[in-house]
Parts: C-alpha cells; sequence; structure tokens
C-alpha cells in the first residue's frame, strides 16, 4: 500500500530549480557561442578597435567619416541640390586620396630588417 | 602497347610536368640560406614586434577607409541615383559605376579579412616553426596587403568614373532647366 504523503514526482520533477538553472545555462551558453562565432567570422572582430592591443589607437578613427548628412533621395534635381552633392562628393573623393592607404610595402624583408 | 596509348601516356606525362613547372613558378618564395636563417631567428623578437605595429595600425586604417567608402556608398551615391531616377533621369551609367563600386567595396572587405587573418597568424606561430616557415609566412600577408592596396586603388578610380558620369547627368540636368 502506498504511503498518504509519498513524493511521486519523477527524479527531475523534485529538481526542478536544478533543470531550470541547467537549461537556462545551456541557452546562454549556445548563444554566446553562437554570437561569438558570428563576430568572428564575419569579420566584425577586425573592425573592433576596442580589442586589447587596439585600444591605443581607438580614439584616432575619424569622426567625418560617418557624420556627414545623408543626401535626399527625394525631391527636385535642382541648380542647388546639384551644387551641394557635388561639393560633398568631391570633398570626400578628395579625403580617399588624400593618403595612400595600403601603400608602401612595409612587409618588405628590407623594411622588417630581416638580415640585420 | 598500342602506338595510341603511347601517343596518350606521353600527352600525361608531359602536362603532369608542365603543370609541375608551373605550379612551383607560382609558389615561388624567398628561399633562405643558413647565415639568413639564423639572422632571422636571431631578430625574431624585434620583426614581431613591428609586425604587431603594424597590425594595429592596418587596423586602424582598415576602419577609416572602410567608413570612408561605406559612407560615400551609402549616403551618397545610392541617394543621389535613387533621387536621379525618381525626377526620370537616364542614370544607367551611374547605376553601373555604382553596382561596380559596389563588388569592390565587397573585395575590399573580404581581401582585408583574408590579410589580417594571414598576419595574425603570422604574429601568433613566429619562428616556432622555422624561419623558412616564418618568412612563407610573412611573404603570403605580403601579397594579400598588395590585394587590399589594389582593392584601395580602384575604388578611388570608380570614385573618379562616378564623378565624371555625375558630371555628364549635371550637365544634363542644367541644360533643361
Amino acid at each position: 500500500m502506498q504511503e498518504p504523503f509519498a513524493d511521486s514526482r519523477t527524479f527531475w520533477g523534485k529538481r526542478r530549480y536544478l533543470l531550470l538553472m541547467i537549461i537556462s545555462l545551456s541557452i546562454a551558453f549556445s548563444l554566446v557561442i553562437i554570437s561569438m562565432s558570428l563576430y568572428i567570422r564575419s569579420g566584425t572582430i577586425q573592425l573592433d578597435l576596442s580589442r586589447p592591443g587596439y585600444q591605443r589607437v581607438s580614439n584616432q578613427t575619424d569622426p567625418d567619416n560617418i557624420s556627414i548628412g545623408s543626401y535626399s533621395s527625394t525631391g527636385t534635381l535642382d541648380e542647388e541640390s546639384i551644387k551641394t552633392f557635388e561639393e560633398v562628393l568631391n570633398t570626400q573623393i578628395k579625403k580617399a586620396k588624400s593618403i595612400d592607404a595600403f601603400g608602401g610595402d612595409p612587409l618588405d624583408p628590407n623594411e622588417l630588417n630581416f638580415y640585420q | 602497347m598500342s602506338i595510341q596509348n603511347k601517343y596518350l601516356i606521353g600527352i600525361f606525362i608531359t602536362a603532369l610536368a608542365l603543370s609541375f613547372g608551373f605550379n612551383s613558378a607560382y609558389a615561388q618564395k624567398t628561399v633562405l640560406t643558413p647565415d639568413q636563417a639564423s639572422s632571422i631567428i636571431a631578430n625574431c623578437t624585434p620583426i614581431k614586434n613591428r609586425l604587431d605595429q603594424l597590425h594595429v595600425n592596418d587596423a586602424l586604417l582598415r576602419v577609416n577607409r572602410g567608413q570612408l567608402y561605406e559612407t560615400v556608398y551609402s549616403k551618397l551615391i545610392l541617394q543621389f541615383n535613387k533621387r536621379a531616377q525618381s525626377n526620370n533621369y537616364d542614370i544607367s551609367m551611374l547605376q553601373m559605376t555604382t553596382e561596380k563600386f559596389s563588388a569592390q567595396l565587397e573585395n575590399f572587405r573580404k581581401d582585408y579579412r583574408a590579410y589580417e587573418q594571414q598576419l595574425d597568424e603570422t604574429i601568433k606561430q613566429g619562428c616556432s616553426n622555422g624561419a623558412q616557415s616564418f618568412v612563407d609566412n610573412i611573404d603570403t600577408a605580403r601579397e594579400y596587403r598588395n590585394k587590399v592596396y589594389e582593392d584601395i586603388k580602384q575604388l578611388n578610380s570608380t570614385l573618379d568614373e562616378y564623378s565624371t558620369n555625375f558630371m555628364n547627368i549635371k550637365s544634363i540636368i542644367l541644360g533643361k532647366q
């Protein structure tokens, strides 16, 4: 005969809080793995200057690059609006060409002083 | 063995020899003398430090250049094209240059990623696998960096092309008014 106050719950039924914690931690852990792999595989990591070792240059990013206002995609095209666009476009082109980005050959053996 | 079979084997051997020849010509890398190898091992730490410095500087360059091109593309070029199109102007030339720019921007992202990963791996490995392996890794990184440089030159050239096309459409627009 069954005892009147016998606990009839299953093994996991008795450990519901433990189960909740295990499931929560597993979900959190999986999400961290997914987000980290996206962060690395998408190349975002390479644009993240807050990583250790990059902080000393993180304040040297050019805020003007992202602060230029968006040219309106609606409205008529008159002399004034053409002139505005032309000015901003020319400024940006000039800026793009102002430095010889990735030019030079810093990985040349002589530049790296291989055989000193 | 028939003459035909001998002929086929001859062709196969020639093709194989040629392919090895081409492969070795493309895979030509700096081959170190024992003196050079020992010099690199002795200078390994300063060389790695210089690579580290380059790694950081190039990351900053990538961020600044990337932002500049992305901004020009999304905030100026695409917007102007839409506006000109909505005003019923023929923007086929602008559209073509824009697509070219977009493809080049994607190449720039992809090539920089490959270069950065190669340089990172080179720095991590250092001289642990010997001087020759270190130099080979640097040679590959150098090749990848040159690709990034080519991408930048192409992007700048396409911006010039867009500017020329813009001037053409500008004269049409202002001529109508």
